[in-house]
């Protein structure tokens, strides 16, 4: 593709920048989030949750996806606000690295999602069908 | 106009990140699609909800309403992002600078509702946060 095909105008570098705060903020929402989830978990810990070693492992593991979305996220608005503030088109580069792997994370837990529920409703025909 | 936008051209995307905005376009577009399919299968949901728990119980029509409005709510923010990846995929493909920043557009607007529906819950979270402590303390004396 020919660069000048490839240029952003002032109008794209406005939307982007609105992206910026927007992302920002999303960023900092979950990591509140996972902080608050910690205390949920470690209240249920105190209390003497009879689950506690599932709940362990269920938070571990969210809490690592839910981190690893936000530091993306908070990735993606700090490089492109330095990209597109020093007009450096690498900045750029990484922070639509950082989107990609954001959207990537959410579509492969849909895929997840999507297919434990598939599961689920193959297991419940069978069941409903070896009742008859 | 269109002159006097492209002479304010000056940064422009290499190749490598007209590729990372080819790949973003496909997950957003997937995403939207996805999207799509859960608020079709909520809406399912909320229409055998409404039906079957208003001959078992009265809270059918209640708890049906809570699904449709969160049906109501998300399907802004899927509708933007998969505008966002169709619109980035084509006027990646078709160099079309007013697509370009039409793409952009609904993935601002996107997080943009997002943001705002967060705040909003944040705001009821934290009513009803205060609601259950003056509750308690009512209780207690």
């Amino acid at each position: 593709m020919e660069e000048s095909k490839n240029v952003l105008s002032e109008s794209s570098k406005l939307h982007m920048m609105q992206t910026v705060s927007w992302a920002r903020y999303s960023g900092i929402i979950s990591i509140v989030n996972l902080i608050l989830s910690f205390f949920q978990f470690a209240v249920g810990g105190i209390k003497g949750n009879p689950l506690f070693m599932l709940s362990f492992f269920g938070f571990i593991i969210s809490g690592a996806i839910s981190l690893y979305m936000a530091i993306n996220l908070l990735n993606y608005a700090k490089f492109l606000k330095m990209g597109i503030e020093q007009e450096n088109s690498t900045k750029i580069y990484e922070a639509l690295y950082h989107l990609r792997v954001y959207f990537k994370i959410i579509g492969i837990l849909f895929i997840v999602l999507l297919s434990l529920i598939a599961l689920f409703i193959i297991v419940a025909i069978i069941a409903a069908i070896s009742k008859l | 106009m269109m002159q006097n936008e492209q002479s304010l051209f000056q940064l422009s995307l290499d190749d490598e990140a007209v590729f990372q905005c080819k790949e973003i376009s496909k997950w957003a577009k997937f995403l939207g699609i996805i999207g799509f399919v859960f608020l079709g299968l909520l809406l399912l949901v909320s229409i055998a909800t409404t039906f079957y728990l208003t001959h078992t119980s009265g809270l059918g029509t209640l708890i049906g309403s809570i699904y449709l409005a969160v049906v109501g709510i998300y399907i802004y923010p899927v509708l933007a992002l998969f505008r966002f990846g169709k619109w980035m995929k084509t006027a990646l493909t078709t160099a079309d600078q007013v697509l370009f920043n039409k793409s952009l557009k609904s993935l601002k607007n996107c997080f943009l509702y997002i943001g705002i529906v967060t705040i909003i819950l944040i705001c009821i979270y934290g009513v009803l946060a205060l609601v259950g402590l003056i509750t308690a303390a009512s209780s207690l004396n």
